[in-house]
């Protein structure tokens, strides 16, 4: 299975339909039993609508006799992958029974759902959604007798999700770990991860931190023996693993055991990485599937890297000290937006630096106010995103200045150059000016002259006095 | 300069597929075939010959080549035969271990990285007999019947099959005494698949011998007797098929289990108990096979 991450062959997510939308899928069983066709593995099933090379890669990706991890009755693994033509194949596995030719061991069972990939933002990007709603809508009990053509499945999308499961397995594989394994899995290297328990929230933790657009492309499978010829980029696998690392040995499959094996290789972040794992850190899944789910089609790593930044920035809002947001806002807000995404990012951006700055300074002394004006009128002309939060900053300043100490603040207009600024805050300085004319009434004589002075320095400002 | 020598030097190409691999490899990353077979072929310097036992699922391909091993390597027939690696006793091991205990051996999984590959030398114990190199590969029943539905599927068959000095064709005799027409039809369609293989020019036979061994005899006693006049009765589809298209076949008859006891388990499966081993013609095929190689 072909696979490329650089953002040239993703498809663009479409917005999701309202969650009660039901998703139309073919589907598909393969299991060993005896027909008129023959016996053992086969496809005894298979919906209409599935072309006779969907069936082939489908009878190549599921598991056969002794397939699964695991050999108790209770047994259960999922895959994910894309098939040619590009639909999407979610696929559950069970054992059903005895292996019907009396030959040992248990009979796998396999329903693989196929759906197009723009039905895949019903599902938030998220196969385990959709296994979630194929287990509940009685999907993963196996069927032996089914029709030989039987119609296609209806899949609801309103999963439950178990967001403290996925925390859980987090802790216990540890973020340096699962960072390893993303970084991985987001360049397309093929990865086998051993677990001691159950892989599948591990993997989906993982897989909930690629981008969306990306996730079709990234096959996956949970609870399966691990054969090279199934080409899953990262496949979850638990019990032992020396025929395994056997099978791998001069192949570029990498074998990992976050439980067992220490600490990961040392790998460098960058911003995407720094991100996702701030959020497995902060056990706020969910946020991180809704921002991942935000991602525009272009997924460079370019892109990514930008995206990534505008989303750490805003999280590190809430700690940052003023001159930091200013630095910031110099930094992210001077950029042109590629896409609208980013153009929403850097507007939340704004907004939340301007709130949290707003809070500092509404709390400010004379000397705190005055000390980051300077970086704040360099903002105005970096870009109409940093121009409008100069703006709305500056007015602040002179406002808190001017009920504070009105000759300050008249002092700090002295030093705005910036004509379309003067426009803009052209109410604020005529506050300043009436509550520096309201001062100059009472001050002495001496401090009066150079205030005057002050008041009579700026022509430009003539339409502002009172 | 040196790179390209060294990287040559690392690289294994395999046995089956030609597809080059590193040499730490264990698997080839094409078709999935041991690369213990390319070490083994390397020094022997022969090259060697490749038989194919193909069948259905469930015919007995796995009992019937871990027979044939194990008479072989106790020089059965007078042959003399040395098992390269000790990856070749696993398939053997596996079914004579599971017979003694009264159990047919587990199904073969599709996945061929799975599979039980054998490598001998074989000789007949006779002054100047010629050594043959054998590799034999223990495949799914299921995987040839998806190859040989949509060819290309699997390219470890594909690349095998190509390459197959001869071949053991495995046929239910059993389930066509019967009547049932699934044996025959399977067998039909392995033969077509074979034909496209081993094709040479437009309308020239196939050369490749190819036994067809009608397994499970002993529940069709005629078949031991008249093997053919049993073929053209029952499978006539391919009877008619290797007498167009196939230079060199020949019919067998074989059994492999004495007795057999029939148990049910909780889930209402017929479980067939093996009670005593009772092989007879199995070598035969192989035996002809040789011949026609010599």
């Amino acid at each position: 299975m072909d696979f490329e991450l650089s953002g040239v062959t993703v498809t663009r997510p479409v917005v999701a339909p309202a969650c009660d939308a039901a998703v139309p899928c073919d589907q598909a069983i393969f299991t060993s039993v005896r027909t008129p066709m023959g016996e053992g593995y086969r496809i005894i099933a298979a919906s209409a609508g599935l072309k006779p090379e969907e069936k082939t890669a489908i009878a190549k990706q599921s598991p056969s006799h002794g397939g699964l991890c695991g050999s108790g009755e209770e047994t259960k693994a999922v895959a994910f992958y894309k098939l040619p033509g590009g639909r999407l194949c979610a696929a559950l596995s069970c054992t059903a029974g005895k292996e019907h030719s009396g030959r040992g061991g248990l009979r796998i069972y396999t329903r693989a759902v196929v759906f197009d990939g723009e039905s895949f933002c019903t599902f938030a990007y998220n196969p385990f959604n959709v296994f979630r709603v194929m287990e509940s809508g009685g999907l993963g009990t196996p069927e032996l007798k089914p029709e030989k053509t039987p119609p296609g499945v209806q899949l609801p999308t309103n999963p439950t999700k178990r967001e403290e499961e996925t925390a859980a397995a987090v802790a216990r594989a540890g973020v340096d770990w699962l960072g390893y394994i993303l970084r991985a899995a987001r360049s397309g290297e093929r990865l086998v991860v051993a677990c001691e328990d159950p892989p599948h929230c591990l993997v989906e933790a993982v897989f909930l931190g690629i981008p969306a657009p990306m996730r079709q492309n990234v096959s996956l499978a949970c609870g399966l023996k691990f054969s090279i010829g199934r080409a899953f980029i990262l496949a979850g696998v638990t019990g032992d693993t020396a025929a395994t690392e056997r099978i791998i040995r001069g192949h570029p499959v990498v074998l990992v055991r976050p439980n067992a094996d220490g600490s990961p290789p040392k790998f460098e972040y960058d911003e995407w990485q720094r991100m996702v794992s701030d959020h497995w850190t902060e056990a706020t899944a969910r946020e991180l599937q809704e921002f991942t789910a935000r991602v525009s089609p272009d997924c460079s790593p370019a892109a990514l890297e930008r995206i990534a930044a505008l989303r750490n920035d805003a999280r590190r809002v809430a700690t940052a000290k003023p001159a930091g947001l200013l630095q910031l806002v110099a930094r992210r807000l001077a950029q042109a937006d590629a896409d609208e995404l980013e153009c929403n990012l850097r507007k939340e951006l704004a907004g939340t630096i301007r709130m949290r700055l707003e809070r500092i300074w509404s709390q400010a002394s004379e000397t705190e106010l005055t000390a980051h004006w300077p970086a704040l009128l360099a903002l105005a002309p970096k870009s109409p995103e940093a121009f409008r939060l100069a703006v709305a900053l500056i007015g602040l300043v002179l406002r808190r200045l001017a009920v504070m100490s009105p000759v300050a603040a008249l002092e700090c207009t002295q030093e705005i150059s910036h004509a379309q600024v003067l426009r803009a805050i052209n109410a604020d300085l005529r506050d300043v000016r009436a509550a520096v004319e309201r001062w100059l009434l009472q001050a002495d004589p001496s401090q009066a002259r150079h205030v005057e002075k002050l008041l009579a320095k700026r022509p430009g400002t003539d339409g502002c006095t009172a | 300069m040196t790179t390209e020598t060294e990287t040559a030097a690392e690289t294994q190409y395999c046995l089956i597929c030609e597809h080059g691999n590193p040499s730490e490899a264990v698997l080839c990353a094409h078709c999935y075939a041991p690369m213990a077979l390319i070490h083994d072929a390397i020094r022997q310097n022969r090259e060697p010959c490749i038989i194919s036992v193909i069948g259905d699922s469930n015919v007995g391909k796995t009992v019937y080549l871990g027979f044939l091993l194990d008479m072989l390597s106790k020089r059965a027939g007078d042959f003399e035969a040395v098992p390269k690696g000790a990856y070749s006793i696993n398939l053997q091991q596996t079914v004579i271990g599971h017979l003694q205990r009264r159990q047919f051996p587990p199904k073969t999984p599709s996945e061929a990285d799975q599979w039980h590959w054998a490598y001998y030398q074989v000789a007949r114990r006779v002054r100047n007999a010629p050594w043959f190199d054998l590799v034999m590969p223990d495949m799914a029943g299921e995987t040839l019947a998806a190859e040989v539905e949509s060819p290309k599927t699997h390219v470890v068959i594909e690349n095998l099959l190509s390459k197959t000095a001869g071949c053991l064709v495995l046929i239910d005799a059993a389930a066509a005494a019967l009547g049932s027409p699934q044996p025959d039809l399977f067998g039909l369609k392995l033969m077509t698949y074979l034909d496209q293989m081993f094709a040479g020019k437009r309308g020239e036979k196939i050369h490749n011998p190819v036994a067809v061994v009608l397994c499970k005899a002993d529940y069709c006693p005629q078949c031991f007797d008249a093997p053919r006049v049993f073929a053209e009765t029952n499978l006539n589809r391919v009877w008619n098929f290797c007498e167009s298209r196939l230079a060199n076949v020949e019919f067998f008859a074989t059994s492999m289990i004495g007795s057999l006891g029939f148990g049910g388990d909780e889930e209402g499966n017929v479980v067939p108990i093996p009670l005593h081993t009772a092989p007879r013609g199995i070598l035969e095929p192989f035996e002809w096979i040789l011949s026609c190689l010599e």
